[in-house]
């Protein structure tokens, strides 16, 4: 009896959300008037290495953030219970803010998520295991980029002329966006401001 | 018990359900006086086959979507990303239904839409083109 209860709870939760379902938050922002591409290569990178992963831990969640020749990745395994409930692993978002935060920008960014050689493979070979069955297979969330210098702030002494001399135009009004976002990490401008 | 080694050195070397989806501009740690101005939300469901083996290779996934919504609301980047990875109920009674030789997973980007202050890194423009009609737009 019970465990058909749990049954139901867990086809309840699958139909609602979707099986192995994964999110996570990327922190940053993606900045898309230009693609970076005439940007220096940076040359001062560095990555917390608490956001970094090795053996055992490495092989169960994956390799965390990692630098390589200028080159940023994550590596994120997350599991389920039965598919349905995320029990481990369940965001990339430090790992990714390390990796952003590497040098202060990225370009070339891809995000990626796959049942990876090895989450195939455990898929197969860890059902034999007791109880891993029950969280497997697992999948794995990947972040990349190239680092290159960050452009200067506004407001730093040290950023260029403004690319024209047009004053920005006033924001119109997008109805559902004045209500204060709950995921906001980029500062709000001062009341009055442009 | 041929094709069942085959499909497993297959997946041993490729995986299954591999999404790698390219970004486009650069992404900044954190910026000053960004403002808000919309909202990007997208969902893409990508048919993969036999158990999620074969795929599609396209990794413009978001890209012109991205760039697109950005034009038609007059931004400049997108700030507070989601990335969400799922087999919707739909997903799942497709794959079962066709014993996972059809076997889709559905992938979502949202954000919000914001105008930016300061330079930008150097580049080729990526904003230039023509404004499109936004659909999606609320």
């Amino acid at each position: 009896m019970r465990s058909r209860a749990l049954l139901l709870v867990l086809c309840a939760a699958a139909s609602s959300t979707g099986c192995y379902r994964y999110v996570t938050r990327l922190p940053g922002v993606v900045d898309l008037r230009t693609d970076g591409e005439g940007a220096e290569r940076a040359t001062e990178v560095r990555i917390d290495p608490d956001t970094r992963r090795e053996g055992i831990a490495a092989l169960a969640l994956g390799g965390g953030a990692e630098l390589r020749a200028g080159h940023v990745s994550v590596e994120e395994r997350h599991y389920w219970f039965l598919g349905a409930i995320p029990i481990l692993n369940t965001s990339a978002r430090d790992e990714v803010a390390a990796a952003v935060g590497a040098s202060g920008a990225l370009r070339r960014v891809t995000i990626g998520e796959e049942m990876s050689a090895f989450d195939a493979f455990m898929a197969v070979v860890g059902r034999l295991l007791p109880l891993a069955q029950y969280v497997l297979p697992s999948y794995t969330f990947s972040f990349s980029g190239d680092a290159v210098m960050a452009p200067p702030r506004a407001g730093s002494q040290n950023a260029p002329p403004p690319i024209d001399d047009v004053a920005p135009a006033p924001l119109p009004a997008t109805p559902g966006v004045d209500e204060p976002p709950s995921l906001l990490d980029a500062p709000l401008p001062p009341a009055g401001a442009p | 018990m041929r094709a069942f080694v085959a499909v497993l050195a297959l997946a041993s070397t490729t995986g299954c359900y591999t999404l790698r989806a390219d970004v486009p501009g650069v992404m900044r740690d954190r910026v000053d006086d960004a403002v808000i101005v919309g909202t990007f939300d997208e969902t893409v469901t990508r048919t993969y086959f036999f158990g999620g083996l074969i795929g599609p290779s396209d990794q413009d996934l978001f890209r012109d979507a991205m760039l697109e919504s950005a034009r038609a609301h007059q931004a400049d980047g997108v700030a507070n990303l989601m990335f969400e990875a799922r087999f919707s109920p739909m997903d799942y009674a497709l794959s079962i239904g066709t014993c996972a030789v059809v076997a889709p997973r559905t992938y979502r980007l949202k954000g919000d839409l914001v105008r930016l202050r300061g330079a930008p890194a150097p580049g080729r423009p990526l904003l230039n083109g023509p404004v499109v009609d936004d659909t999606r737009a609320p």
